[in-house]
């Protein structure tokens, strides 16, 4: 059986720590080793202390949540995942994602949350550990509350005994989830903002006690919103609505709360901005739909030209703002095929998405080539290819139809410029919603292995 | 010690003699990284010794697997001084607990490895707690210091307490200076494990369990008093789990501090005003008004801490904090401008009880020249109740400020049309496109499989099958085949996570697209006899195509929601009656169910229909006894369902009885989204008594008890649909979905409030004479009901004005008990009617609140509705 999980080891010098004294505190969060340097990226002091510690505990307590638990799982959840840390563009990035891979955190601490100095640029994965969030737990805005990520002189002054080595199962599943994200919120649009009064109304107003199967919309009522099962146009739509208590404890913390959703429903980010912090929760349509099954990149990933990324990956310099026009004119290509490149990238690990900057230069912390090769449905589209179960049957200018021999049937593929459609139960069900299905991309890749070849 | 081939040699055999002494005798003098080498035979031949032997017994002709381990604790001995610290993790020791265990050869060699095994051991089991101290007293392991071991502490170790614990005896093991000294003040730090914790293990002694043994121990003078104390706060700083910190602000109650040690803690109780727990807060509150009442808080932790509690939800600690707020500003002027600053933020919570305390602060203490006031007030002057607005109003009364607007005056007042909407239902309900051709019916017949609940494109296609012949060519090819083999898969794969109407269509379509194949299912299992009635239909359906014959059906809806227009009824009768062949009993039964009211009548005299329908039309509508319903039905048997359907349209229907047509009560067993939404569009007539049924389910599921699994939320969906009357079942549902427990049905049912307030079809009184029989019974749920009404009042006046009313018709009637929690809904309405500048015009309301009895928030609520 092929492995579905990839090992990974976090190597931190010491554990992460939070030394307190009377009245002030310091923050110490161990980086995990990257090529055989344990990064330093931050010394300075974090400007709203309580809010930031409280961030960062709703965010260490969404990567060991599980919002959906399949009927016939057999294993644990996986063990708790570190966060990973980016600096880059003088923004400080924290991100998580859930154990059930249908929910993704970010913080971004940005110029105006703290006051130091960012040392490097990089991306790792920070240390979180039960003592540390304990005592996060205590901090008040009137601390004062000094953050270290990374650390200055690593060498003389701890012993052996004091490495930290956390060894992770980290499913493919769900590592392909995490890069998938940055798919789903480059097509996001801004549709909704509430002040925090209404925040904290909105949020508090969904049930503790909710574990929900339905899709709602959140709608504007009044000055606020409301929620309704009556699907609206005006609204965001959210299932898996439990997620969204994860925000509630953070409203009174909250200036603002903004709500950004694609124009066909399938996620929605919402995004607390708190002074000079932002708090990101990206949501999949359903709990049990993880962003790993949505196959947003897979034509991206069927048809990467390699040339093109390589150009653009050269050009990334850990900005926190990637801005397409800019790249294109550096690497000489097109718009587009910058734009093409990066949501490769993304799929890679080695962009974010911000959907108030963009794209951003940030490299997940794990090998992802592996991972990009698991990609199910891509590998079973070039496995219909190889064994010759695709037949074009009629070519025309604006369209193709084709079969394609399934396990116990025959599936009919139609290609036209406004549509997709096959037989098989994937694609009438969802209709592209997430992605396109194995049999259309086997089809679309024989096509452009018959116009590479002409 | 011999070469090294000889030796491996020589271990093997003393494992295999099992003898101690040999082993003691052969690794004496022995190094760990020596005695490591041998490590894993002794692994090897403890895990094969605790693997069960292969016996079995047989017995009544069943197999039972008898055979045992053999594992004895020589073997468990020769890993545990040969072993690593990570090998020690990998394996379990249940044997060590099994039987006596000598521990000479461990005391003399001393494994290093063994140093951290009481860890390894209490985060296994905390059955090991004897022998972790055993191992600790001849100092083979030191005393653990994991989580695993306070909690092993913590619980095993509670069997050593004395049963009465203010005896002046305490178990020597407390006294122990490892325990004194470290393990007892880590109970201070460890969070709860499981649901374990001190909480759960002194809840239910009689002798106050650890809390008073340790508060002995204080007294007695082996540990520090104040260091409890302290040590109490800091743990509820760290904001356990609140069923686990209530422990320690229990028990640093139970030290009884005097004014004096509270008064050297002032600033720890003040930092828990930050905690998200709310007893923690409350608790913190309270120590502080303690410590206020002696000598007054200093100001800069006032300004510091009390601003924590805003992020509060519960209302009771913010009060609180904002009291101690306020005696502040009432020692010095000067701080109490700066008093009116922190309050004011307190007006982000939306609790009246906190909005209203922050206006006496302001009302006492505020400067009216204060601009920096005002501007902190405006950014909250749109959220904020009327009631607050309204004493906040004159603050600022020298503004002129565009943002913060008079009080609204008398709102444009709702007045509920005529509840039977004209024009219902055909006017409302969208109309059907039918399927036009083959290629269309594959299509949906393939996206319906995976959509099972989506009951109006089910209808369509079972139309189109019997009305469209499939011509076998390629693009149909193309696409009956796949149809064909998914339909197969839903029928003889796993059924357990499929809707049964699902299967139901799956063994249809399958039968349709293969001219000779049967139904599999011939009944289903007769648990839904509603599907077993639409099956009736299949049959028939199958049975015509087979001989060529395509007719479209009678009862095929025109209309969303299964209603069906007299117009188009009378085209189909006509290729019917062209065709020479009577409709099925189950077509025209279906037919009479859904033809509305108003469309009967142009088809009950009508040449084209059938004399069977046009019979049952009569019967439905005639006032003629019942005894001649018999005779009018000459030319059908009285049992078929077509009569059947007739006799109980023609009422007086009884909502308690199902209506049964011949294969079971139709609306029993609903527990699938899909069958209930089957239910609405084949029942659309009797809508009331498809109401009924889910007014039962809702009631039994009120609090949450799987009201997703039944799919309760469908029935919740019909009370929205635009224009639909609403009649007696439709209020009690409403009623019941406006305080269910189930997110979606507290939804569906606001969506529903509001479309029949925004259609005047909403009878206030209906509607609040139903909320008043559940206010005043054991279903009595006042927050979710004002939660309910709030988020309806909120949208406009009109809706506001509407909720007022039906307020005012809930708070009616006789009360023999005054309904619990009913000061929330008198607050609520105490709010409208300030926002709305009104005052209660309802006699029997008025009636009603004079009758409360005094005393209490409730009365005094009632007194100031009654003098507004």
């Amino acid at each position: 059986m092929a492995d579905t999980y990839l090992e990974h080891t976090y190597h931190y010098l010491t554990p992460s720590v939070l030394k307190t004294s009377s009245g002030s505190a310091k923050l110490l969060l161990a980086t995990s080793k990257q090529a055989e340097i344990y990064p330093y990226f931050f010394e300075g002091n974090l400007l709203q202390p309580h809010a930031t510690a409280k961030l960062l505990l709703v965010l260490s307590k969404l990567v060991s949540t599980r919002f959906y638990t399949p009927t016939n799982m057999l294993e644990k959840a996986i063990a708790e995942a570190d966060p990973v840390v980016t600096s880059g563009g003088g923004l400080l990035r924290f991100e998580g994602f859930s154990a059930c891979c249908s929910t993704y955190a970010r913080i971004d601490i940005t110029p105006e949350g703290y006051k130091g100095e960012i040392v490097e640029n990089g991306t790792t994965n920070v240390d979180f550990n039960a003592p540390m969030r304990a005592t996060l737990a205590m901090i008040r805005d009137q601390d004062l509350l000094a953050l270290s990520v990374g650390e200055a002189e690593v060498v003389l002054k701890h012993g052996p005994e004091q490495v930290v080595e956390k060894k992770v199962k980290l499913p493919y599943r769900w590592l392909k989830g995490f890069v998938e994200v940055q798919a789903y919120q480059a097509k996001m649009e801004h549709c909704l903002t509430l002040g925090r009064a209404e925040t904290i109304k909105f949020l508090r107003s969904i049930p503790s006690q909710t574990s929900s199967h339905s899709d709602f919309w959140a709608i504007p009522a009044g000055k606020g919103l409301r929620l309704t099962q009556m699907a609206n146009s005006s609204g965001v739509k959210v299932g898996g609505l439990e997620r969204l208590r994860l925000l509630r404890d953070l409203a009174p913390l909250a200036d603002q709360l903004r709500i950004f959703a694609p124009s066909n429903g399938e996620s929605s980010e919402w995004q607390l901005k708190c002074g000079g912090l932002n708090f990101t929760l990206t949501l999949t349509a359903e709990s049990s739909r993880g962003f790993s099954g949505e196959g947003q990149v897979l034509d991206s990933l069927a048809f990467a030209q390699s040339n093109n990324v390589s150009k653009v990956l050269a050009a990334l310099k850990w900005q926190s703002k990637l801005e397409p026009e800019r790249l294109a004119a550096i690497c000489e290509i097109e718009n587009d095929k910058v734009k093409q490149a990066l949501s490769i990238l993304g799929s890679r690990g080695l962009v974010g998405f911000d959907v108030d900057r963009g794209y951003f230069h940030r490299e997940l912390p794990f090998d992802i080539e592996k991972v990009e090769t698991v990609h199910p449905r891509l590998i079973a589209a070039r496995k219909l290819l190889a064994t010759d179960r695709v037949t074009i049957n009629k070519s025309h200018e604006d369209s193709i139809e084709a079969y394609v021999s399934g396990t116990d049937t025959r599936h009919f593929v139609r290609l036209a410029s406004a549509e997709e459609k096959c037989t098989c139960p994937w694609q009438v069900k969802y209709e592209g919603a997430r992605g396109s299905c194995k049999h259309i991309l086997a089809v679309k890749l024989m096509v452009n292995q018959l116009n590479s070849n002409i | 010690m011999e070469k090294s081939d000889e030796k491996l040699q020589t271990f093997d055999a003393i494992l295999s003699a099992r003898s101690p002494s040999e082993l003691q005798a052969f690794l004496h003098g022995s190094t760990d990284t020596e005695r490591s080498k041998f490590a894993t035979r002794a692994i090897a031949n403890y895990k094969a010794a605790c693997k069960p032997s292969e016996e079995t017994t047989e017995v009544g002709g069943f197999v039972f697997h008898t055979g045992r381990s053999h594992v004895d604790t020589f073997d468990a001995l020769a890993v545990l001084v040969t072993a690593s610290e990570k090998q020690l993790k990998s394996l379990t020791w249940g044997i060590l607990l099994s039987k006596p265990f000598d521990f000479s050869i461990l005391k003399e060699l001393k494994p290093k490895a063994l140093r951290s095994f009481g860890d390894v051991l209490l985060e296994q089991s905390d059955s090991y707690f004897n022998l972790v101290l055993e191992l600790c007293k001849i100092d083979v392991c030191q005393t653990p210091t994991s989580d695993a071991a306070v909690f092993a502490w913590q619980n095993t170790g509670s069997r050593h307490l004395i049963h009465d614990a203010k005896a002046e005896d305490i178990s020597p093991l407390l006294l122990e200076p490892n325990f004194l000294n470290d393990t007892i003040w880590r109970f201070f730090e460890a969070n709860s494990n499981q649901g374990r914790s001190l909480a759960s293990l002194d809840r239910y002694r009689a002798d106050g369990g650890w809390a008073h043994v340790i508060k002995s121990l204080a007294e007695q003078g082996h540990i520090s008093r104040d260091r409890l104390l302290r040590e109490s706060l800091r743990a509820l700083s760290r904001d356990f789990p609140q069923n686990s910190s209530s422990w320690f602000s229990n028990f640093h109650e139970l030290l009884r501090p005097s004014i004096e040690e509270r008064m050297a803690l002032t600033e720890q109780y003040a930092n828990l005003l930050g905690s998200t727990i709310p007893p923690t807060v409350s608790f913190a509150v309270k120590a502080l008004t303690t410590i206020n009442k002696s000598r007054p808080l200093p100001q800069d932790l006032l300004v510091k801490y009390i601003p924590l509690t805003f992020r509060l939800r519960q209302k009771g600690p913010i009060v609180a904090a904002l009291a101690l707020l306020e005696d502040g500003a009432t020692l010095d002027p000067v701080f109490a401008q700066q008093c009116t600053h922190i309050a004011v933020d307190a007006l982000q919570h939306d609790a009246l009880d906190v909005q209203a305390k922050v206006c006496d602060i302001l009302e006492r203490f505020a400067n009216t020249n204060d601009g920096e006031l005002s501007k902190q007030l405006k950014t909250y002057a749109d959220t904020i109740s009327s009631s607050a607005r309204r004493r906040l109003r004159p603050l600022l009364g020298t503004l002129e400020d565009t943002e913060f607007q008079p009080v609204k005056s008398a709102a444009s007042t709702y007045v509920s049309a005529d509840e039977q909407t004209t024009g219902w239902p055909l006017s409302y309900c969208e109309r059907v496109v039918p399927i036009q051709n083959a290629i269309e019916l594959l299509s949906k017949s393939a996206y319906c499989l995976e959509h099972p609940h989506l009951v109006n494109e089910m209808e369509q296609v079972t139309d189109a099958i019997a009305r469209i012949p499939i011509v076998y060519n390629e693009p149909t090819n193309n696409l009956i085949a796949p149809l064909r083999a998914r339909a197969l898969k839903l029928l003889t794969g796993n059924r357990s996570n499929k809707q049964q109407l699902q299967i139901a269509y799956a063994d249809f379509i399958q039968c349709a697209l293969e001219p000779t194949a049967d139904l599999r299912l011939h009944e289903t299992d007769k648990l839904y006899p509603l599907v077993d009635f639409v099956q009736l239909q299949f049959k028939a359906i199958l049975l015509r195509i087979k001989k060529g014959i395509y007719l479209p059906l009678l009862s095929t809806p025109t209309h969303i929601g299964g209603w069906i227009e007299a117009t188009q009824l009378i085209e189909r009768h006509k290729e019917w009656n062209a065709a020479g062949l009577n409709p099925t009993d189950i077509d025209l039964t279906l037919t009479l169910l859904r033809t509305p009211e108003g469309e009967r009548a142009k088809l009950t005299s009508h040449k084209d229909i059938c004399i069977d329908l046009r019979t049952a039309f009569e019967t439905v509508s005639s006032t003629a006894p019942a005894e001649s319903i018999k005779t009018a039905h000459q030319s059908k048997d009285t049992s078929s369902a077509l009569c059947l359907a007739a006799t109980y349209m023609r009422g007086p229907i009884d909502t308690a009885y199902l209506p049964d047509f011949g294969t079971g009560a139709l609306l029993r067993y609903a527990q699938e989204p899909s069958t209930i939404n089957l239910q609405a569009i084949c029942l659309p007539g009797l809508r009331e008594c498809v109401l009924a049924a889910g007014v039962r389910q809702a009631a039994v599921t009120l609090d949450g008890f799987s009201a997703y699994e039944h799919g309760i939320s469908s029935y919740f969906s019909l009370l929205s649909q635009s224009g639909a009357p609403l009649e007696t079942k439709a209020y009690e549902l409403m009623a019941i979905g406006l305080i269910h427990s189930d997110i979606a049905c507290l939804v569906l049912t606001r969506d529903a409030c509001i479309c029949a307030i925004d259609e005047r079809r909403l009878s206030v009184s209906k509607l609040g004479r139903r909320l008043s029989a559940y206010i005043h019974s054991g279903k009595n749920r006042p927050k979710r009901l004002v939660a309910s009404l709030s988020e309806i009042a909120r949208l406009s006046e009109t809706h506001a004005s509407a909720v007022i009313q039906i307020l005012e018709s809930t708070l009616q009637g006789e009360m023999r008990m005054v309904p619990v929690g009913l000061a929330s809904l008198l607050e609520f309405y105490q709010e409208l009617l300030v926002e709305q500048n009104g005052s209660i015009k309802n006699i029997d309301t008025r009636k009603y609140l004079e009758t409360l009895p005094t005393g209490g928030k409730t009365s005094k609520l009632a007194k100031a509705l009654l003098s507004m």
